[in-house]
């Protein structure tokens, strides 16, 4: 029943951030010169990021543009906001975004992108690439994994190949990420 | 959250644009957003303010720049307002990164705020001890605090004048976090567990006691221990509902009266109180942290639990082997299982040799967090991934496997293949939904002359489904004895051609992502039918009668199970993972309990 199967590529896993940690991260970089090679934001708790899942509360969402219309949405989770786009690449994420109402809980498998406003400021966007309705349990199990998933960065933070430039970059504090986590736990307590 | 005061402020801009406000409304809208969505209050009034604002035609107001005449006092700063302030830099710190140039504090009578400004278009930086006109900075929020931000358009007016300014002094336990002037007395000097932390330790007063902390890249002047300061603007942070001060001790200075009586603090909560306990000392480790005194396992008649024996217990090393008789202790969770903390207050007193019943035995299928006793076998050897493992891979019983974990302590020996095991108290830890044991402490009996078949039922594997491929839902296969291929939309086979008498199947093929590993996972129809509650029969019958056909049925299961954690127990073929049996995951509140002592567990 099984064929023969090639592994072409490594897909990405999604890394579990909360939106105050996206938040700080301004750093991307890419492994390798090929033009193909991902392209990486590093996360202040030390690890990079390709892909990231989330589940938060579609609170706003804009269209922009006629002919190639894209979609900008805010997610929001216990500790802050996201910020979603999806356009004609994304078809099936655009189409979701445009037909739920606002708010709404939502799951978003999307790639983080730095971008530079204006003033100076970097601001990550995720580009989605699914957008789903969820239930406000599904959002509990995700502040639970990505409570988890935070607080193993931290603890690892010292043995992660990625530490060195997570400290140049952002000199973490991590005890203000354990906070976080914290505070956003406290968030889901019923 | 206080609702009222969101929903003054949101009229009062609506009123500024000449809309009348339904209180009513926006206060529904609040209490939807923030309690029914979870949605943190800065981001609901953001929100509300501007759907309201875009129902009536009208675009959120820019940010106003204040005429410069108009000066604000510190006090009543708000996030959002553009400001012009005046007053005196009372510290500065090193940047926390590259990205900012200077941070620090800023006061005047009223009060005081942090600043920040950002190395991208910098203006000048500020001189610590000097005051300064500050036009068009912006009122931020970081952390839940208003914080000043200052940029390229900002301009700064240094003040060749030093105007008087007397801090108000706090009282420890009137603090909240923002920034406050105290005076107290270090009581405790605390190990440094960070490279960027110069001191920590805890200062009180006749009020309460807090936890205090001296950043690197500020004076090198360590506070002394049991002697009294004055602390103007120090930053007070909240943190797993414990409040600290950030020190400059530039700003410190020490003040004669050393007879401050200081109140200590309360103990901490999420524990309950134990009657007297007598229990066995099955294993135990000295000196693990500067909190903790000792840890291990204590086995008492009811069953055993691991334990903690705090610093601040002031209690003598147990020994291994020997019985206790315990009061005053506490039980707590932790990492999902029962702990027994013994800290402050409490008393541990040797007692006479007893006998101790044998554990009982459980099974590896209905092991949970905590401390078992197991009978198993070597089923799987891992490579060892670092030095100070031993040895790690998977044993099992006749109800399942479980991952081990063996660390390279000393006395401690590899498992061999083809023995049975009795483990006596071994630690069962959770870790991203699974279980895992440590058999490090463990007392291992190898039994002679026994065999145990063990249960394989595959790996369970918890995660996300983050994708779902092509080709799933409902899918029409190769009649051909032995085929079974998935023909084309056009009943097309690509060895036996045309097949239009074809077999319905049902499957989803996607991802399942864990959040370190995406694995590749095959639902077959068995696993689809139970987990959706759709049968063949049932999506036959959309594909064959609704208009979009076979893509109704992927749209349908995509949109129920898309972006979803589910349990999986699955075998594995080369990178494809099979379902046995899958099901919908749901939140385990002992593992939230478990994660808020992991998140807030340093500060005891």
């Amino acid at each position: 029943m099984t064929q023969p199967r090639i592994q072409s590529y490594i897909r990405e896993p999604a890394k579990r951030v909360f939106a105050a940690e996206l938040r700080d991260a301004r750093y991307s970089f890419r492994e390798g010169d090929d033009e193909k090679s991902p392209t990486y934001i590093l996360l202040p708790t030390g690890e990079r990021s390709n892909r990231i899942f989330i589940v938060g509360s579609l609170t706003q969402k804009e269209k922009r543009g006629e002919q190639h219309s894209m979609y900008l949405a805010r997610v929001a989770d216990p500790t802050g906001t996201f910020f979603v786009s999806a356009g004609s690449y994304q078809p099936e994420a655009m189409q979701q975004i445009a037909k739920l109402e606002s708010p709404a809980f939502v799951a978003v498998v999307g790639k983080p992108n730095a971008y530079e406003t204006p003033d100076g400021n970097v601001l990550i966007s995720v580009r989605a690439e699914t957008v789903t309705a969820v239930d406000r349990e599904m959002r509990d199990l995700w502040v639970l994994d990505c409570a988890e998933a935070t607080l193993d960065r931290i603890d690892a933070f010292e043995k992660s190949p990625d530490a060195e430039a997570a400290r140049r970059e952002y000199n973490p504090n991590l005890e203000s990420y354990k906070k976080m986590v914290y505070d956003a736990l406290t968030a889901i307590r019923q | 959250m206080d609702t009222h005061e969101i929903t003054t402020r949101i009229s009062q801009k609506l009123k500024a644009q000449e809309i009348n406000p339904d209180l009513e409304r926006i206060e529904a809208k609040i209490n939807r957003l923030v309690s029914e969505f979870g949605v943190p209050p800065s981001e609901a009034e953001r929100t509300i303010l501007q759907d309201i604002l875009k129902e009536h035609g009208k675009q959120m107001p820019k940010p106003q720049t204040s005429s410069p005449s108009d000066i604000t006092p510190i006090a009543d700063l708000a996030p959002g307002e553009w400001v012009t302030i005046e007053g005196k830099v009372v510290s500065v710190t090193d940047p926390p990164s590259p990205a900012v140039a200077q941070k620090g504090i800023i006061a005047d009578e009223s009060g005081a705020i942090g600043f920040v400004i950002f190395a991208k278009g910098a203006p000048a930086l500020l001189k610590a001890g000097e005051w300064c006109r500050l036009e068009s900075a912006v009122v931020d929020e970081f952390r839940g605090l208003a914080n000043l931000k200052i940029h390229s358009g900002t301009t700064v007016t240094p003040i060749n004048e030093d105007r008087p300014l007397t801090p108000v002094i706090t009282s420890i336990a009137d603090l909240s976090p923002g920034i406050a002037s105290l005076k107290g007395k270090v009581i405790q000097n605390w190990d440094v567990r960070h490279d960027r932390m110069q001191q920590t330790g805890l200062i009180g007063d006749e009020t309460g006691t807090v936890k205090f902390l001296v950043w690197k890249g500020g004076s090198d002047q360590q506070l002394a221990t049991d002697q009294v300061y004055s602390i103007r603007y120090a930053a007070v942070e909240e943190y797993n509902g414990r409040l600290s001060v950030t020190i400059d001790p530039a700003t410190c200075s020490p003040l004669e009266e050393d007879e401050l009586e200081v109140r200590s603090a309360a103990p901490g909560a999420m524990e309950e109180a134990l009657p007297r306990i007598e229990g066995k000392i099955i294993s135990v480790e000295s000196s693990v942290s500067d909190a903790i005194a000792a840890q291990g396992i204590i086995a008492t008649v009811d069953g055993a639990y691991s334990f903690t024996i705090w610093e601040n217990a002031g209690i003598l090393p147990l020994e291994q082997g020997m019985w206790y008789a315990i009061e005053g202790a506490r039980m707590g969770v932790f990492r999902g299982a029962s702990r027994i903390s013994i800290g402050e207050g409490a008393q541990i007193a040797p007692i006479e040799d007893r006998p101790l019943p044998p554990p009982p035995l459980t099974p590896i299928a209905d092991l949970s967090p905590g401390i078992a006793t197991i009978r198993v076998k070597l089923v799987q050897e891992w490579e060892s991934k670092s030095d100070r493992m031993l040895q790690s891979g998977l044993v099992g019983d006749e109800t399942g496997v479980i991952k081990f974990i063996l660390w390279n302590n000393e006395g401690a020996c590899k498992l061999q293949e083809n023995t049975v095991y009795n483990f006596f108290y071994v630690i069962v830890d959770e870790y991203n939904g699974r279980l895992s044991v440590n058999l490090t402490q463990a007392t291992a009996l190898p039994e002679e002359e026994s065999d145990i078949e063990v249960a394989r039922d595959g790996t369970t594997i918890v995660g996300a489904l983050v994708h779902i491929a092509s080709g799933s839902g409902i899918v029409k296969r190769c009649p051909e004895e032995g085929c079974n291929r998935v023909l084309s939309r056009q009943n097309f086979c690509p060895i036996h051609e045309f097949k239009p008498d074809f077999k319905y199947d049902l499957r989803i093929r996607g991802t399942l992502d864990d959040g370190h590993v995406a694995r590749n996972i095959l639902f077959p129809r068995d696993v689809v039918e139970s987990l959706f509650r759709m049968t063949l029969a049932e999506a036959q019958e959309i594909a064959e009668n609704q208009p979009l056909g076979a893509d109704e049925v992927i749209r349908q299961l995509t949109e129920r199970a898309l972006g979803r954690y589910l349990k999986v127990t699955a075998r594995q073929f080369e990178d494809l993972f099979i379902a046995n049996h899958a099901e919908w995951l749901t939140p385990d509140m002992s593992m939230h309990t478990a994660l808020l002592n992991r998140a807030g567990g340093d500060l005891a």
